[in-house]
């Protein structure tokens, strides 16, 4: 594997996604409506019981948190499984196997490409507005590489999740039902609804031994400086290591079963 | 025996596959539900074959008769249930990414191109993926693209191409890396007279000129006839002939037929052997088996009796003899 050849991936990925533009500005355009909701919601419920603080958020910190949460959705993004669950009913990982390159990264590549597109018309553009609009906090250099360096494992981590449930198609073909309860659990462990403080202790001590948080949640956090760079971004790389081993042992024997329908 | 340019080689190649057998009708789907009959189907049933460098090979056979299944296993795609393969040195299922660097495929019935891009990109993708040089790209694909007329199509996006256009793109994406090996599909499909022709002309050229080994499967006899002296024929999941093209030509043109055209209204006559395919009033179409009779003493019992004024006399055209072959089922040749 050279980085040409992930290099060249990436560039078709970022050109299809430059073709399907007027989808992404429609969700640039959409998105922030779930923002100015849960902006009215939480003014309502911080004016309501007259506290400063509810579970160790302020409102001012909590609109930064969805702020937050809607630039680290936007990178890190990846809709690999229903491109897998596609390619196997319709027989089309045929293009990926008779090129020179390694299955899964056949997809990363390209969403790679893809993510760094949505980088550029999409997570940007908000934490512009998140600046100008919102007051959120410009942080030192330190706290931003490493919010970006948690970002970049998270998407790593995002996709890898999204990847294993893919290869589910390979036995089970489709999985569309899958992919809708992948979604909620990752919105909803992922901290991506609220942040996960406001769950029962034992919730959130459980999530800690799960995956979802370290994709939404731990980025966020380590921007509001909440928890230790170094800490988030060990247990993340620990967490992707796991999920891509993983991965190198079921892709092995998904392939095996992929006879692709009518070639 | 030479083996040094033998560079495909086949043996016992076999695959089964589990498939859901039901019946219509809604109980018949409730019950699969809860009691799935699993049925088996042997695609492979044990195959062996070689093929030298160079050499370009019919793999010819009804639907459904393994020759998808055989090109899948070959191209890398399919991991047998047992039997040994090795191409150029590799076994496809188990170094494919290696493997698949020496090979082209076109599956005419489904595209290899990004639908969303220009070819020109995803030419432009492939070589990075199969680390080309810039210099050497260049001049392949300007060869490609000069060769099968294809300057303006391959610069609108594939899914705005008419299926013979398409067709174009995907031969030069196949040919562009060079390998040495290609996997033709149904490579013909869709393309009108002078296209395919074209095509064909192509594809002898660059086995002529690089010494590119091409295994084409068709339903097209006029590809087989024109591009292959070799032929393998798979019914039932065995090969059934493996040979020259000539050969079974000879072996089952026992058949003649003459087109016989005459000055005067035809009448009916009887000769031993002979078949009136079609006839009109100045025309006969007819079949002769050589083993009855002889072509010449036809042509003189027809002289004598009618007013001749032409007679063409030609094998029964290749589609026919094989699917002459078709209907045997599994008899050696």
């Amino acid at each position: 594997m050279s980085f040409c050849q992930h290099k060249g991936m990436a560039l078709a990925g970022f050109k299809i996604a430059i073709r399907y533009r007027w989808e992404n500005i429609a969700q640039v355009l959409t998105n922030p409506i779930s923002l100015i909701v849960y902006y009215f919601l939480w003014k309502a419920i911080y004016a309501y019981t007259g506290q400063e603080i509810i579970r160790g958020f302020t409102f001012p910190d909590l609109v930064h948190y969805y702020v937050l949460a809607m630039i680290v959705g936007f990178f890190t993004w990846s809709e690999v499984d229903k491109w897998i669950e596609y390619d196997v009913i319709h027989g089309k990982m045929t293009n990926a196997l008779i090129r020179p390159f390694g299955f899964l990264y056949w997809y990363l590549s390209f969403e790679t490409g893809i993510s760094i597109y949505n980088l550029i018309v999409q997570t940007i553009p908000v934490f512009i507005i998140g600046f100008i609009f919102f007051n959120l906090q410009v942080q030192g250099l330190t706290v931003f590489l490493g919010f970006f360096a948690s970002t970049t494992l998270a998407f790593f981590i995002y996709f890898g999740l999204a990847f294993l449930l893919g290869l589910a198609a390979f036995w089970m073909k489709r999985i569309t039902g899958l992919r809708r309860v992948r979604r909620i659990i990752i919105g909803f462990l992922g901290g991506s609804f609220i942040p996960l403080t406001f769950f029962p202790n034992w919730l959130q001590q459980i999530s800690h031994f799960l995956p979802f948080e370290y994709v939404r949640s731990v980025p966020i956090l380590v921007y509001l400086e909440r928890i230790s760079i170094f800490n988030a971004l060990a247990t993340q790389l620990i967490w992707m290591i796991i999920i891509y081993l993983l991965i190198h042992i079921i892709s092995k024997k998904a392939i095996k079963r992929y006879a692709s329908v009518g070639l | 025996m030479v083996t040094e340019n033998i560079i495909i080689h086949v043996k016992n190649l076999r695959k089964e596959f589990e498939t859901v057998k039901r019946g219509h009708g809604f109980l018949a789907a409730v019950n699969s539900l809860f009691n799935p009959k699993k049925v088996k189907k042997k695609a492979l049933k044990g195959i062996s074959f070689d093929i030298k460098e160079g050499e370009i090979v019919g793999l010819l056979g009804p639907n459904g008769a393994g020759k998808s299944t055989c090109l899948k296993a070959l191209s890398g795609l399919l991991w047998p249930d047992s039997g040994t393969v090795n191409i150029l040195g590799y076994v496809p299922w188990k170094e494919r990414v290696k493997y698949v660097k020496n090979i082209g495929v076109v599956f005419g019935q489904k595209t290899t191109l990004f639908w969303d891009l220009p070819a020109i990109d995803t030419y432009h993708l492939n070589k990075d993926l199969y680390e080309m040089d810039n210099k050497e790209y260049e001049q392949q694909v300007h060869m490609l693209i000069k060769k099968l007329n294809a300057k303006d199509i391959v610069k609108s996006p594939v899914r705005d191409l008419s299926l013979g256009e398409r067709m174009r793109c995907e031969v030069i994406q196949s040919l562009l890396h060079k390998p040495k090996l290609v996997f033709l599909d149904e490579p013909t499909i869709g393309l009108d007279i002078i296209s395919k022709e074209k095509l064909r002309e192509f594809i002898l050229d660059v086995n002529k000129k690089e010494k590119t080994t091409f295994i084409v499967t068709t339903h097209d006899m006029q590809d087989i006839e024109k591009l292959c002296k070799r032929v393998i024929i798979i019914n039932h999941g065995t090969i059934v002939y493996d040979g020259l093209l000539e050969k079974i030509k000879k072996k089952f043109a026992k058949d003649k037929h003459l087109e016989v055209k005459l000055s005067e209204k035809a009448k009916p006559f009887k000769f031993k052997g002979c078949k009136v395919l079609n006839a009109t009033d100045y025309e006969l179409k007819l079949e002769l088996d050589t083993r009855k009779a002889k072509v010449k003493d036809l042509i003189g019992y027809l002289m004598e009796h009618f007013d001749v004024a032409d007679i063409i006399v030609s094998d029964p055209p290749i589609e026919e003899i094989i699917a002459e072959i078709f209907q045997k089922k599994g008899t050696t040749l």
